[in-house]
């Protein structure tokens, strides 16, 4: 009878065990336990109907007392039951109103139809039934049926005490004639010729004398002096009453009369007198005597008078047997009326269950419970419909499923690409090749630290346009490359342009390339790659091959000329003096010459045939100790100031070569400072000699700086050019060779302005453990050899 | 369900409310006379409005009635319902022989019968029956000296009248006597 809601017939299955599904209803909707209510109520009603039917056979008493309580506390349990599954349902009816749950309109609805469809014929046959049974009830005992069970009744109780006061009479008249003798000494021959005279006149089958005596204690005691009885009186018969009444009487009790019954079903009525002394003297005696009355006559009697016992007991019990028919009524119709509610409530769940289950099965599918089903409780269109929701859940779920996994591919592709894109940007970002990328629209996506180096941008420029990026002046080459590029004048082109980066030129080699999309130039590439090192190197190349063909072509003649100059001196040196003079001074210049140009020749050969450096682990630090410490006091008026940096790790270097690159380099201070070797220069000169140590990069840098003059900016990227020079003099190889011995020690040199005045050269060398065991980075390339 | 629990009290409030009514139905009084007597508490009941125009009517018919009197003695104690220390039942049932005329008179204490009476008067009958003179109920060894107690008696008919049997009918008599025990 009780319903369940949907939310609590879920039922979800265990893990691994399939979809959770929906169950189709509380125990109470089981099939079994239905039939087992409806076989209780059947039997219910039909030991109702036997009941009633046989209650005919019940006396009043019985249907009054027993069965009147018993139905009246089923029908208070039904009551109760009934209030408590109407006010169940009114309560959840309204909750489930309240709760604007699907269907409950229609649910109340069908129950309160269902229930009223019941509740009104059952009231009216309640109504109409009990009317029928009260006036049924007072028509059992009409006047004629009660003038006759009366009258009957009178008939046998009058004849039934009629005898009863013969013995009554019999025994009194026998004890006023017992009175005139002395009961004690009487004969009993005497006695019962007495008792034989008196029942000749009056009749009786048996009589009984007895004689009292008052003992000591004053108790009066009786003793049966004669008893004359009728032969036909069966064997046997009771004594007891009459001695229980002669006792009676005898203790002074008025009660004179008794009857017993015998065994052929006939009554023994007895009447009994005192016998009194002189008349009315005191009590000496008893006589009871005693009339039979027939079986038949007595069993007439007794079935007359029970029955008028029963008529006048069920007219007592008038209301309480009333009470018992009604009670089968209004059981009946409590049966009815649960039984309606329940059926009410029962097929309005079948009916709404279904699509109840499937709006909370739609609600579950919303909420992303994909694995939602619901059991098909029957085989019909609901069932039907069940199954087709729980098909449209399985495509959903597969569906779902084929989803989750195609974005789980996609979301592994997308984290793959991000990590290529980050791999490819840190590349970008790392390498030194600039790279610039230009969309269709001629807008710059993409500048990296390379570029923005290469070509002094800003990083800010990523989404500007190319154009006006590189329309500043020493960008015009690249303009005009990616000019030409967007104009699909080459795929891919490479061209060797040179900027001007702080009075310096920078060469770099840029190539652009093309990305052709689907409609048309989807951007452009420029690469860029700093080739001014290699430049400068080429450079170097070709001078230092010029100058091995130089001193080859050129040495080779001197030796001669020098040898015929000197010879020419010695055949002249007898002739005049006039022409002997003339001959000494020009043979003197022709030798003088020679001489210079075979200095000339060696510092070339020297520049050419540089050996390739000896590398060992050197301390920087005590090396420069050692070379400044040449120059102490040498200097007049320049003060050498030396700061090492004590974290400086050992470096693999050849200590004579950068033993050559400092001398040079603090030979070159000092002639800034105007102050060569023993010469005293201007008061308040400085030559700067620092090691620091780069841990982020690697190197050990060293600068030898001075606070002279200074060098013009456009010389700076002059100065390590062979032959160049701004001291007027010398070969101009020095910082050449500098140069080239720091090459070809893996490092590098640059000269830069020193503030606030004078010159700053900074040597960075490689340094730390792949340093140390790499040789190959100062090993000179053979081309390199002269 | 829960809200329907919870509602259950309330209706259970309304059926007992809806039954009030049958339960106010006339009951008569048993006035009761106590009196101590050596070892024993002699109660005495009387009935005055026992023998109804029902009861005489059901005598009449030959049905056997029955007035069942359940005596119960308690000990009043202060500021809470009174301890039951004793209990007794009497019965008193008559039935009248409609061929003799003579009514019989059985009366019972605890479930043993103590009298027999067969009378032929109905007054006499009567008498018996509402009745009973210093019935040697209880014990009084027990009871406490200058002690508060009650005697509370209940007395159910046989046969009922009524239409329905209620659970909840109440004794168609009922009296109850209060005295201070003094040995």
């Amino acid at each position: 009878m009780a319903e369940q809601s949907p939310s609590t017939d879920r039922i979800f299955a265990a893990p691994g065990a399939g979809p959770p599904t929906v169950s189709p209803g509380g125990p109470q909707d089981s099939p079994r336990l239905v039939l087992v209510a409806i076989a209780v109520v059947v039997a219910a009603l039909v030991w109702l109907v036997r009941l009633a039917r046989r209650s005919s056979e019940l006396t009043p008493d019985y249907l009054a007392e027993v069965v009147l309580y018993a139905l009246s506390a089923a029908c208070v349990v039904m009551l109760l039951a009934l209030g408590f599954v109407l006010a169940r349902n009114l309560i959840k009816i309204l909750a489930e109103r309240r709760r604007a749950v699907p269907f409950a309109r229609f649910r109340s609805k069908l129950v309160a139809a269902l229930l009223g469809l019941t509740l009104i014929p059952s009231m009216l046959v309640l109504i109409v039934g009990s009317e029928v049974i009260r006036s049924s009830a007072e028509r059992w005992f009409s006047a004629p049926i009660d003038d006759v069970l009366r009258s009957a009744n009178a008939i046998a109780r009058g004849v039934y005490q009629d005898q009863q006061q013969a013995a009554e009479d019999r025994a009194g008249r026998l004890a006023a004639r017992l009175a005139t003798v002395d009961l004690a000494r009487l004969p009993e021959e005497t006695l019962r010729d007495i008792v034989a005279e008196e029942r000749a006149v009056g009749g009786g089958n048996v009589v009984d004398i007895y004689l009292i005596e008052i003992d000591e204690a004053g108790e009066a005691a009786t003793t049966r002096l004669v008893e004359v009885a009728d032969p036909f009186l069966p064997p046997g018969y009771p004594r007891a009453s009459a001695d229980a009444l002669a006792a009676s009487l005898a203790a002074g009790n008025v009660e004179s009369a008794s009857a017993e019954p015998l065994s052929d079903g006939a009554e023994l009525l007895r009447g009994a007198a005192v016998v009194r002394a002189a008349g009315d003297g005191p009590v000496v005696g008893v006589v009871v005597a005693s009339i039979v009355l027939s079986g038949d006559l007595t069993a007439h009697a007794r079935r007359i008078n029970g029955a008028f016992g029963t008529y006048n007991q069920l007219r007592v019990l008038t209301r309480p047997v009333t009470g018992v028919y009604l009670s089968f009524f209004l059981m009946t119709t409590l049966m009815i009326l649960i039984a309606a509610t329940w059926l009410g409530t029962y097929v309005a769940k079948r009916i709404t269950r279904p699509v109840l289950h499937l709006a909370e099965g739609a609600r579950q599918i919303g909420t992303g419970d994909l694995d939602h089903r619901i059991e098909p409780e029957s085989s019909d269109e609901f069932g039907g419909m069940i199954e087709a929701f729980n098909a449209m859940a399985a495509d959903l779920s597969t569906s779902q499923r084929k989803l989750i996994r195609s974005r789980g591919d996609l979301e592994h592709k997308t984290r793959e690409t991000e990590r290529r894109r980050r791999y490819i940007e840190t590349i970008l970002e790392r390498i030194a090749t600039g790279v610039i990328s230009i969309d269709s629209a001629g807008r710059l996506t993409t500048v990296n630290a390379a570029a923005v180096r290469l070509l002094s941008l800003d990083a800010t420029v990523i989404g500007e346009p190319a154009a006006l990026i590189f329309k500043r002046p020493d960008l015009a080459p690249l303009d005009a490359m990616l000019r030409e590029a967007r104009r699909g004048a080459f795929g891919r082109a490479a061209r060797e342009v040179a900027l001007a980066r702080g009075g310096r030129e920078c060469h770099l080699a840029v190539a652009a390339t093309t990305l052709p999309g689907e409609r048309g130039l989807d951007g452009v590439v420029m690469v860029f790659d700093d080739v001014t090192p290699l430049f400068r190197a080429q450079r170097v190349a070709t001078w230092r091959d010029v100058a091995r063909r130089l001193a080859h072509e050129i040495k080779n003649p001197l030796t001669p000329i020098q040898l015929c100059a000197e010879r020419l001196r010695r055949n002249f040196s007898t002739a005049a003096p006039e022409t002997r003079e003339l001959v000494n001074e020009c043979t003197s210049t022709i030798i003088g010459e020679v001489e210079a140009l075979k200095g000339l020749v060696d510092e070339f050969s020297h520049f050419a045939r540089l050996p390739s450096p000896r590398a060992v682990p050197t301390d920087i630090n005590f090396l420069l100790a050692d070379i400044l410490g040449l120059y102490a006091g040498l200097f007049h008026g320049i003060t050498i100031e030396a700061t090492y940096d004590p974290g400086l790790p050992v470096v693999r270097l050849d200590p004579d070569q950068i033993r050559r690159v400092v001398v040079n380099l603090v030979d070159n201070a000092a002639a800034a400072l105007g102050g060569d070797r023993g010469l005293t220069s201007e008061p308040g000169g400085i030559i700067g000699v620092a090691t620091y140590h780069d841990v982020t990069n690697h190197v050990a840098r060293v600068t030898v700086s001075d606070n002279g003059p200074g060098i013009a900016e456009v010389d700076r990227d002059k100065l390590f050019l062979p032959y160049f020079s701004t001291k007027g003099r010398g070969s101009g190889l020095g910082l050449a060779i500098v140069r080239r011995i720091v090459v070809e020690h893996g490092g590098s040199i640059e000269v830069t302005e020193n503030r606030p005045r004078g010159t700053r050269f900074s040597i960075e060398l490689p340094c730390g453990a792949s340093a140390l065991d790499d040789t190959s980075v100062i090993a000179p390339a053979e081309g390199d050899r002269v | 369900m829960r809200h329907t629990l919870s509602n259950l009290p309330v209706l259970l409030v309304l059926v007992v409310l809806a039954a009030v009514p049958v339960a106010v139905l006339a009951q008569d009084e048993v006035e009761i006379t106590t009196l101590a007597r050596e070892d024993h508490l002699l109660v005495s009941l009387e009935l005055p409005g026992g023998y109804s125009d029902d009861v005489r009517e059901a005598v009449a018919s030959g049905l056997e009635t029955t007035f069942n009197f359940d005596v119960e003695l308690r000990r009043a104690i202060a500021y809470w319902p009174d301890e039951t220390v004793d209990r007794a039942s009497i019965a008193a049932s008559v039935s009248l022989d409609g061929l003799t005329g003579r009514y019989r008179v059985v009366r019972m204490v605890n479930g043993a019968v103590v009298d027999v009476r067969i009378v032929e008067e109905e007054g006499a009958a009567r008498e018996l029956l509402t009745t009973m003179e210093r019935l040697p109920l209880f014990s009084t060894r027990d009871l406490e000296t200058n002690g508060d107690y009650g005697v509370r008696v209940r007395m159910e008919r046989r046969p009922r009248t009524s239409w329905f049997r209620w659970p909840w009918d109440r004794a168609a008599a009922f009296g109850r006597a209060s005295f201070t025990f003094l040995p």
